[in-house]
């Protein structure tokens, strides 16, 4: 039988110099944060919609087998205005992927000025448009799995005085805020990237083509997906330290993205000045993937062609970014006075 | 020995407040105490000595290695148990200790091995598996301890280690603590209030007070001042014997009636006696004042540095 000596015995092993010194807490938080109900109920519904677009490709895919209209007038070569006036058809006289491609093409030719052919432009559309189409809605869940994942992940530390330990081993704020960052990012990747590649990835078995065509927006959307992850999570966090509770910081995320959107749409009216639009949170990330995605605005439901720079996008979010970075740095700054 | 503390005109300022006034000290020992009363800056100093707080002035170094420019080298050497609680919530003990050696630069197995063999060191080992969120206190220090020492440090700083807990679980953290720098060689500072811990613990002690150290030495030292500390009961001209008293170079700690405690300039009655025999009164009664370190903790708190023991050692 072994003997276990159940004293102190020095260890002789060798630490090593990692470069990724915040991966382990990377790995512990995530693993936390899967053993919450809430976070798999919030990953299940960010497949939703990512589901229904894929079961309407899918079903597309059937229609053009049957000589659906949309697949008939481009295989056939159709003008662009025989697109537009698929919109109008009822969707129920149609395919699913007629309505919502019809949709987002009613009367927008001119948003489609990059693609030159027909089939360009049909590809187009279901890459780009497509994929700006859906994670539109996803940004609800983005909201909510950041609050879910990264409300609490500073606010806890300070409360429960996690942080006083952090901060004394061997890793500098900047890992620490780099590792909480990343399990952020991670789950907002899963509820954007991941419905995304779904997507993708049923509409390359669907329809004939599509992978040789569509794969270069494969990036654009990993960029648009990192960059939603990176911000918000990057906001969270800061919300996150200002305080030891994370419905606080829960709260203030959700009036930033929800109360601001509202007041934003109110001053729009009130104005009559789209510009005000700019005060949303969430607009503001749309507007930059329509830009990365090079679509018009007008491919989302309810919002009107608009000229605008694409530095007032990246200010306006880089200021969000600043000011969360210089709230973390003030709070651990505090703990580590004491 | 080698120095394990190192730290020459040390200030730090926090905006108007000045929390630490030209510290120096060096420490060469095993174990030692941080004394003073709240506020003094004993924690501030801790947090600079790890490298937390920059000092507005001056210069530290740990183990040899400086507090400021080398912050995770000196991390990876040195352990913390911070006063507060602290705990990752929903995290078992378990996985709370591997973090900590993870984080030090273990490799994820030894920190899994080590995390288990320092909890079960702690006395903790029955419930490794639970969330440290429903630790008792006692509990919740312990596992302090074993994070602290995962990843084998050389010195361990300890903010008020026995905060909260109950008289046996004291003397098990501090049996722990003596064992680990009398048979274990890890060096160990304690910043506490609870003096008869460090006494219990501790070889050295440095007193601090309103953010600059006054007073310094090995416990041993502290309490030598009691070889010229006497108490007695005198009849007579007081005032003359206390006048003859001062001529020789005692000084007079309290005078109440006919009881008057005194400190002679060296060891021994002798100047006691020769004052009574010169004023013509009498000693009723005279005895050594047994010093604790308590006695010599609230003598400098109260008097300031009556003698640099720096010189003494």
């Amino acid at each position: 039988m072994t003997i276990h000596n159940l004293g102190y015995e020095r260890w002789s092993g060798e630490l090593r110099q990692r470069r990724l010194r915040w991966l382990p807490m990377v790995r512990y938080h995530v693993n936390l944060a899967l053993k919450r109900k809430v976070i798999w109920l919030i990953l299940l519904l960010s497949i939703v919609p990512a589901l229904g677009f894929a079961g309407m490709i899918y079903m597309s895919s059937d229609s053009a087998r049957e000589g659906s209209p949309l697949e008939t007038a481009m295989v056939s070569g159709a003008q662009i205005e025989e697109f537009a006036s698929l919109s109008s058809a009822t969707p129920t006289k149609n395919s699913p992927v007629d309505f919502v491609i019809g949709r987002m093409f009613r009367n927008r030719q001119e948003s489609v000025n990059r693609p030159k052919t027909m089939e360009e432009k049909y590809w187009f559309i279901t890459t780009h448009g497509l994929f700006l189409f859906l994670l539109w809605p996803q940004s609800f869940i983005v909201m909510l799995v950041a609050s879910a994942v990264g409300a609490g992940l500073i606010a806890q530390d300070i409360r429960s005085n996690a942080l006083e330990i952090y901060l004394t081993k061997p890793i500098t704020p900047l890992d620490y805020v780099t590792g909480k960052l990343c399990v952020v990012t991670i789950f907002i990747l899963l509820t954007t990237f991941l419905p995304a590649m779904i997507v993708f990835g049923v509409a390359a078995a669907s329809w004939q083509g599509y992978l040789s065509v569509a794969w270069p927006v494969i990036p654009l959307l990993f960029g648009a997906c990192l960059i939603a992850s990176l911000v918000n999570g990057v906001v969270i966090l800061g919300l996150s330290s200002m305080a030891k509770s994370a419905r606080y910081a829960a709260v203030i995320w959700f009036s930033l993205g929800f109360v601001s959107s509202a007041t934003a749409k109110v001053l729009q009216e009130v104005g009559n000045d789209k510009i005000w639009s700019f005060l949303s949170y969430r607009n503001n990330f749309l507007y930059l993937f329509v830009r990365i995605f090079e679509i018009d605005l007008s491919f989302i439901p309810g919002e009107d062609p608009m000229e605008f720079s694409i530095a007032i996008p990246i200010s306006i979010l880089g200021g969000f970014l600043l000011i969360s970075a210089l709230i973390m740095r003030r709070t651990i700054r505090a703990v580590e006075a004491g | 020995m080698d120095t394990a503390i190192e730290i020459s005109e040390l200030s730090v300022r926090f905006g108007d407040v000045q929390a630490l006034k030209d510290v120096s000290f060096r420490f060469q020992g095993k174990s030692l105490g941080l004394l003073g009363p709240n506020g003094a800056g004993k924690s501030t100093l801790i947090r600079t000595l790890l490298g937390m707080i920059d000092p507005s002035q001056g210069r530290a170094k740990v183990l040899g290695i400086d507090c400021r420019s080398q912050r995770i080298a000196l991390r990876k050497r040195v352990g913390y148990v911070p006063e507060k609680d602290c705990h990752i919530p929903g995290m078992t003990a378990a996985d709370y200790v591997t973090l900590g050696g993870e984080l030090a630069g273990m490799r994820r197995r030894d920190a899994i091995e080590r995390a288990h063999e320092m909890i079960r060191f702690c006395g903790v080992g029955e419930a490794r598996y639970r969330p440290v969120d429903g630790f008792s206190a006692g509990m919740k220090q312990r596992i302090k301890l074993a994070q602290a020492l995962v990843h084998d440090p050389d010195l361990i700083f300890l903010d008020e280690p026995t905060n909260g807990l109950d008289p046996e679980g004291r003397i098990l953290l501090l049996n722990v603590l003596r064992e680990l720098h009398q048979q274990m060689g890890i060096r160990i500072v304690i910043s506490s209030h609870l003096l008869r811990d460090v006494e219990y613990v501790c070889e050295s002690v440095v007193v601090v007070k309103l953010g600059e150290i006054v007073r310094e030495g090995t416990i041993a030292d502290l309490k030598e001042i009691s070889d010229r500390r006497w108490e007695m009961r005198v009849r007579g001209d007081l005032q003359r014997f206390n006048l003859a008293l001062e001529n020789r170079g005692v000084e007079i700690i309290k005078s109440t009636g006919e009881e008057i405690e005194v400190q002679t300039p060296s060891p021994g009655s002798d100047c006691i006696l020769r004052s009574a025999e010169e004023s013509a009164c009498q000693i009723r009664r005279l005895q050594r004042r047994e010093l604790r370190l308590e006695d010599a903790f609230m003598n400098t708190m109260n008097h300031g540095p009556e003698e640099d023991l720096r010189d003494d050692s």
